[in-house]
Formats: structure tokens, C-alpha cells, sequence
């Protein structure tokens, strides 16, 4: 191995080889091989049902792949033993389509159960904490009194967000954060994650159908096509791939309406 | 190490080492052990920071805001992305604590007096408005058969009625085995072994048949019944049921209703004989009685009465465990805790309230003198 490919090596976050997947005789992904560099934030597309989220669950151990190998920061989560598997949770935080926040507790102890997991803090600092997460996050402060089915879809979705980053952890797996976001709170939302990779040098997962935010924070998009990673490349040349989906979403009307806001956005 | 060191003289202080959440206790105590500071000015210098994540950026900000009760605070030796990272934990910050401030206990007491009273009289009037519902919805459904869920029925009964045959006649062919058993034993004692036949028959048929088979149907299906619709109701399945133009009484609970109201005769009845069949039996073994002995005379010895009064309990059995089953189900709200809370509810209202309307038939009954 020379020099640099071995550098290549240290730099990537999450590879995927040869994954296949399968619910019964029902094959999701075949022959998939994914690299996702560290510090960049990766927006994976792909129409509904191509398997996004099952392929997120395959990276974070919740669901087996029948084949193939996962790395990630270079080691293979399968061979880990029980406690630096739970340790390894630490260098992740998930934020599944659905919030799945705990329905029993508040937002603000919600944002503290992974923390009491892993560190006995004393409570002021607890709290302090959770509010910083739950603000960062862009929720109002009352909401850390407040019960997940006392919100709305979208904070439940800030909500699920504060307690991703309760650890800071090295990569983020977020599941289509900004479906079911108005506009405004949307763009803030890409804002915040902009900032939080900047500043804790973050690797972003992004699953994501929202034009807007490929154009604006992705450094790559991989498009899920026929059961594999159709491309992995930047923007630029994701657009000129030849394959009807991926024309359709980026070339129909609302994929150049995000294309001429980015371009404005630029000049301005 | 040390995570921060002051100077009094210099009002300088360092902050060194890695500032992130494995460190988080130590930087926390170090920080509330500075101490009083006698300084009007204060510079913090971070450029010996090794590194930051937000949890030590939350930190930084306590540190800043405590020094903020002596004097001006500065700060030196942040890298800008460092800074942004403060920007973004300082936003119009205030703490708030995660769960609700507690009262004093005093008011606490009174209040909670108040919740509970309250909690009872609207609970009451509740549970009344919503068997007038039901009991409405079952008239309209009765008057106009159409209206009723046969699909939906058909798969109660069978979950209800069906699946719960095994543990029913189990139960009961045991217990009846134990009264021969045991009453036999004790009447032996006035050489009228004989008279266990009657006891069984009475007892069995007339309380123990029908109570077993309601206690055993409210565990299994009262709660289920709870556990489904309540979960139908966290999921807001009720009320997409509810815009879509469907009545969830008509939908959920008259099916069940109806489905129990069927089935707890029948599977009283099934209950009857396998119980009986179990006394025959351990009548043969202990006491030699042959079985057609055994029939013959139990046609003598009980009366067709004492078998209607336990078959005539069975629909209001049903129906008590069906409503409270239902009722407990869609009361749930909120969070898997209250699923929790509702399904234990369910089980223990109705099996509560199947033991009191049974102790008021026995009284009618024996007032009627049946
Ligand atoms: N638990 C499951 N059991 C069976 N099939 C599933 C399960 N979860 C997902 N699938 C199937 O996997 C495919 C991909 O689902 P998913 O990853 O959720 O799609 P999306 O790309 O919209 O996130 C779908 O065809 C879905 O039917
Ligand atoms: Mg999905």
C-alpha cells in the first residue's frame, strides 16, 4: 500500500463493500459500496422505498447485512465485543425519520439519557447541558419541561436532533431532517448543521429528499438506485449523470428552482 | 491537570487541556471551586486549548457567566470556529430545568387532594357517557344489522371465544377436579361423601364456572382490547379513523363488545362441562363413583335452574369486560407509560367490577329464590 492510498484510508469515516441486504426473499441492496469521507457531509437520495433508511439501519447495527463488510473509522463494528460496542455508541449520534424520542420523558431528560449513560454528571450540569443541546437545536427553552407528544412534528424533529448531539458525536446519521419542516426552519436547520461541522469537524450522513438542502450543505450526493450507490460525487457532476431518476429529480422543475435559488444565493 | 489556573494578581486565567464531555465533571468542579474573586476584570485565555466540543463550549459559558457576577470578562485565543461554536451555545440562554419545579409540600398535599377528587367525579361521569354511547351505537347497530363489522366481529370471536378454549378448560377441569377432591375429604367426614356431587354441581355451575372463565377472559382479553386501541391511539390512528368519517365506537368497540357478549355464554358453558367432566373424573378415582353413576345422579340432585343463573351472568360479565377493556383503551394518551397504566386499569376494574355484580346477582337471585 503506498503512502497515499493509506492516507486515503485514515480519512474515511464510513466504507461499505459488497453490502446486500434483504427482508426474506425481498432483496434490498445488492453488490453496495459506499465511502463517506470524514468531515464532509454526504446527502444520500433516491427515491421513496429505494431503501434509505434501511441502509442507515445496516450502518448503525440495527439491522444485518447478509454480506459485505462495514467500516467505520476503519473498524468493523461486527467484531467488536459487547463493551466497546456500547462504548463505540459514543462516536454516533441517530436521528431516525420519526423522532422516536422517548414518549415517557420530557425533551430535557430525553437529551440527558445518553449522557447519564455514559458520564454520572451532576444534575445542574445535566441540565445546563440539555438546554445548551435543546437551543442549539433551535427549540424555544420551555420545551425542555415539555412531553414529545406535547409538540409538534417538527420540534419532535429538533427535539430527536438535541439528543443526536447530546454526546458530539463523530458522525451524524440524520434521516431526513427537514421533510416536514416549513422553509424557514428548514434552511436554519442546514444553518446549524453548516456551523456544527465547521466547528466540531463533523461527519454528516444525510438522507434527505429536500432539494434545497443538497444544493446548499452537501459537499457529495450519492444517489440509491437499482438496489447500489448509483454515483457518489459532487453536486456538479451528480447532475450530469445519465440515468433517468436522477435527470428527473435534478433537472425537473423543482430541482432547477433550487438550482437558480443556489446560483443567486452565490452572487448575493 | 489542572483544566484552569488563575492569577489573583494578573486577573488572567488559563484555561488548558481538552475541554469536552469525557472531561466534563473535572472542568465543572474546577470551575465551582474558584472560589470568590476579589477582581473587577477578568481575562480567560483558551489558547492553550487542546481542544472544544459544545459541552465544553457549555462550560465556557458557565465559567463566563459566574466570573460575570465580579466583573468584565474577556476572552483571548479562541479560534473562530471555535468562537462560532460559543456563538451558537450562548443564543439567548437561560436554564431550565427538566422536569417541573416542585410545589411546597403542604400545597402539594392540597393539591393533590383536589387532582384526585376531580380526577374521580370526571372519571365517573366519563365512564357513564361513554357506556351511553356504546350502549346507543349497539341499539342503532341492532336495529340496523348493516351497520355492524361482521369481518371485524367474526376475527374477535375467534381471538376471544376460540384461542382462549385451551387455557378455559384447563383451568376449569382442574378446579373441578379440587373440589371433588377436597370436598370429599371433608364430607367423608359425615359419611356423606356422596353430597360432593351436589356441592360441584351447585357451585360450579351457578358461581365457580362463569367467574373463572370472566376472571381468566378479562386477563386475556380485557387488557388486549386496551393494549390495541390504546396503541392505535398514540399512533393517531383514532384520529385519522375519526376524520375519515368513522365512528371508533362503532369500529373498535362494538365488535368486541359483541364478540365477548357471544362468546362468554359459550365458553361458560364449555367451562360447565369440562369443569363437571373434571369432578367425574377424580369422583371415579377417589371415591369409586363410575361416571354414569355420577350422571345419573347429578340429573336428580341439581336443578336446570342453578346452570341458567351462572349462564345468565355471562353477557353482563362480558359487557363490563369489553367497556372496560375499550374505555381503559381509549383513555390512553400521551406516552407508552400511560399505555402501561391503562392496560393494568383495564384488568383490574374489570375483574373488580365482575366480583361486585356477581355478590348482586347472588343477592337477586336468592331474592327471587332460584
Ligand atoms: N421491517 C421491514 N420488513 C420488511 N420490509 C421492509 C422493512 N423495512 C423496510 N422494508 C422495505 O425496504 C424497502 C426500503 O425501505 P426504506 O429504507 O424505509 O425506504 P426509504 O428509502 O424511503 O427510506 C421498502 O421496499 C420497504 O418495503
Ligand atoms: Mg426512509
Amino acid at each position: 500500500m503506498t503512502q497515499a492510498e493509506k492516507n486515503m484510508d485514515e480519512d474515511i469515516a464510513i466504507r461499505l463493500r459488497g453490502i446486500k441486504t434483504a427482508f426474506g426473499s425481498h432483496v434490498i441492496h445488492d453488490k453496495l459500496d459506499l465511502d463517506v469521507r470524514k468531515g464532509e457531509i454526504i446527502g444520500i437520495v433516491g427515491g421513496s422505498g429505494t431503501g434509505k433508511t434501511v441502509l442507515l439501519r445496516t450502518i448503525i447495527g440495527l439491522k444485518k447485512a447478509e454480506t459485505g463488510t462495514i467500516l467505520l473509522n476503519g473498524r468493523d463494528p461486527n467484531a467488536f465485543s459487547a463493551e466497546e460496542s456500547r462504548l463505540s455508541r459514543q462516536d454516533w449520534g441517530v436521528l431516525f425519520q420519526d423522532g422516536a424520542l422517548f414518549s415517557s420523558l420530557t425533551v430535557g431528560q430525553n437529551v440527558q439519557v445518553p449522557i447519564k449513560e455514559f458520564y454520572d454528571f451532576p444534575q445542574e450540569l445535566l441540565d445546563d447541558i440539555s438546554c445548551s443541546k435543546i437551543r442549539l437545536a433551535g427549540l424555544p427553552m420551555e420545551s425542555a419541561k415539555q412531553f414529545p407528544s406535547d409538540l409538534s412534528g417538527g420540534m419532535r424533529k429538533r427535539a430527536s436532533l438535541a439528543r443526536a448531539l447530546a454526546l458530539d458525536p463523530a458522525i451524524l446519521f440524520l434521516d431526513e431532517p427537514t421533510s416536514g419542516l416549513d422553509p424557514i426552519t428548514a434552511s436554519r436547520f442546514d444553518d446549524l448543521i453548516i456551523d456544527l461541522r465547521d466547528a466540531l469537524g463533523l461527519t454528516v450522513f444525510l438522507v434527505t429528499h429536500d432539494l434545497d438542502t443538497l444544493y446548499k450543505i452537501c459537499d457529495r450526493v450519492a444517489v440509491l438506485g437499482d438496489k447500489r450507490i448509483l454515483i457518489n460525487a459532487p453536486l456538479a457532476e451528480v447532475e450530469k449523470f445519465d440515468h433517468p431518476w436522477t435527470q428527473d429529480y435534478f433537472n425537473g422543475e423543482r430541482g432547477r428552482n433550487a438550482f437558480n435559488v443556489s446560483k443567486l444565493n452565490m452572487k448575493i | 491537570m489542572s483544566f484552569i489556573e488563575g492569577d489573583e494578581e494578573t486577573y488572567r486565567l488559563e484555561a488548558r487541556g481538552n475541554w469536552a464531555i469525557e472531561n466534563a465533571k473535572e472542568i465543572f468542579s474546577a470551575i465551582s471551586n474558584l472560589g470568590t474573586l476579589s477582581r473587577k476584570a477578568f481575562i480567560i485565555n483558551f489558547s492553550g486549548l487542546e481542544g472544544l466540543d459544545t459541552t465544553g463550549a457549555v462550560l465556557v459559558r458557565r465559567l463566563t457567566k459566574n466570573l460575570g457576577v465580579y466583573g468584565l470578562v474577556m476572552r483571548e485565543g479562541l479560534t473562530p470556529s471555535q468562537e462560532n461554536l460559543l456563538a451558537l451555545v450562548e443564543n439567548k440562554f437561560k436554564r431550565v430545568t427538566a422536569v417541573e419545579d416542585e410545589e411546597a409540600w403542604y400545597f402539594k398535599m392540597l393539591a393533590d387532594v383536589g387532582v384526585a377528587t376531580e380526577t374521580v367525579v370526571s372519571g365517573v361521569g366519563r365512564i357513564l357517557s361513554f357506556v351511553g354511547q356504546v350502549l346507543g351505537a349497539s341499539l342503532r347497530a341492532i336495529v340496523n344489522p348493516s351497520r355492524i363489522r361482521w369481518t371485524a366481529l367474526v376475527k374477535q370471536m375467534e381471538l376471544v371465544g376460540l384461542t382462549s378454549l385451551g387455557i378455559v378448560g384447563l383451568i376449569s377441569f382442574l378446579i373441578g377436579g379440587v373440589i371433588v377432591n377436597q370436598g370429599a375429604l371433608q364430607l367423608a367426614k359425615f359419611g356423606a361423601d356422596i353430597l360432593v356431587i351436589d356441592m360441584l354441581g351447585i357451585g360450579h355451575l351457578r358461581e365457580l364456572g362463569i367467574l373463572l372463565t370472566a376472571i381468566i377472559v378479562a386477563g386475556r382479553s380485557g387488557s388486549s382490547f386496551t393494549a390495541q386501541i390504546g396503541s392505535m391511539k398514540l399512533n393517531e390512528e383514532i384520529d385519522a379513523m375519526v376524520t375519515m368519517g368513522m365512528n371508533p365506537i362503532d369500529v373498535l368497540v362494538l365488535p368486541r363488545l359483541f364478540a365477548l357478549v357471544l362468546c362468554l355464554p359459550l365458553l361458560a358453558f364449555y367451562s360447565d362441562i369440562v369443569g363437571l367432566a373434571g369432578g367425574a373424573l377424580m369422583a371415579w378415582v377417589q371415591l369409586d363413583i363410575a361416571p354414569t353413576t355420577f350422571v345419573s345422579y347429578l340429573q336428580t340432585a341439581i336443578s336446570f335452574d342453578h346452570y341458567m343463573v351462572g349462564i345468565t351472568k355471562a353477557p353482563f360479565f362480558a359487557a363490563v369486560i369489553a367497556i372496560s377493556g375499550c374505555y381503559q383503551g381509549l383513555n390512553v394518551h400521551g406516552s407508552a407509560d400511560s399505555l402501561g397504566l391503562c392496560t393494568t386499569k383495564s384488568v383490574v376494574q374489570s375483574i373488580f367490577l365482575v366480583i361486585v355484580l356477581d355478590a348482586f346477582f347472588a343477592i337477586f337471585f336468592t331474592a327471587l329464590d332460584i
